[in-house]
């Protein structure tokens, strides 16, 4: 499976609604990351303020292709990011840009 | 569905080799093969060059929306010792045939970390969006490795190069 295609998400705005696809978050109620893969944990954050999404894919030579891809749900005050290898977590200031 | 992305070695501006789970080899000869010809020959004297190496990003698949903030870095510590050295730089979207004098203008590759990448995407800016699939987005990158009598004989084991991107 590609790495990126690991995780899913949707996020849920005030009427129910799903989104599936783009990067603005704004006035969405809750946002997901839902596994695809096997045992890779799901997470669900409510209770914050989302503003955007989106993916970052690390490519390495010398290093069997795809090494990592985060998925990034920046809110108000923190982003945060996950791992599509393992599912773990990193919270970092709002404007932290991770790379590894 | 998330994108595909890949890297090619060059060998023309629309041209290359998927080297996205491969190696590149540097050598005294013009071409993308991983083999044992051509090897850099330790010099008595003056440091040798290989023959410069270009790089760049390829959609194979696209994304939803686009991709973005290209970069490329090291992993900030070189293990090719003494005497040999990597130098890289942003070249644009223009492709010049290959050569082993001296880059000129190139940066030490091993300083260009994920603190302080290569930009990858300063000429050909994107967004890159689905009607680039199946093309080639954001700059060339070129490299070459120099090799000065310091260094020691044998084979080197291989370092890593990153390509990071964003993606909606």
């Amino acid at each position: 499976m590609n790495l990126a295609e690991a995780y899913g998400w949707e996020a849920e705005q005030p009427d129910g609604s799903l989104l599936t696809k783009g990067g603005d978050l704004e006035g969405c109620v809750r946002v997901s990351l839902i596994p695809v893969a096997a045992g890779l944990p799901r997470h669900d954050f409510v209770g914050c303020t989302p503003l955007r999404r989106f993916g970052r894919g690390f490519l390495r030579v010398t290093g069997g292709g795809m090494r990592e891809y985060l998925h990034c749900v920046v809110c108000r005050g923190f982003r945060i990011y996950c791992r599509s290898t393992d599912g773990g977590i990193v919270v970092t200031p709002e404007d932290q840009e991770l790379y590894l | 569905m998330a994108a595909t992305i890949q890297f090619h070695e060059m060998s023309a501006a629309d041209a290359g080799v998927d080297k996205t789970s491969g190696t590149i080899r540097f050598k005294d000869a013009d071409n993308a093969t991983v083999d044992l010809n051509n090897p850099l020959v330790i010099p008595d004297v003056d440091p040798i060059f290989s023959y410069t190496k270009k790089l760049r990003a390829y959609m194979e698949d696209p994304p939803s929306v686009q991709i973005t903030n290209l970069r490329w870095y090291s992993d900030g510590s070189s293990g090719f010792g003494t005497g040999v050295g990597v130098t890289v730089k942003n070249i644009g979207v223009t492709f010049g045939s290959q050569y082993k004098t001296e880059m000129s203008g190139g940066a030490d590759f091993f300083g260009k970390t994920s603190g302080s990448p290569l930009d990858g995407d300063g000429t050909d800016t994107g967004p890159f969006v689905p009607a680039d699939d199946n093309s080639y987005i954001g700059d060339i990158i070129e490299l070459q490795m120099s090799v000065a009598a310091s260094a020691s004989r044998g084979a080197l084991s291989a370092e890593a190069i990153t390509l990071a991107y964003d993606e909606i």
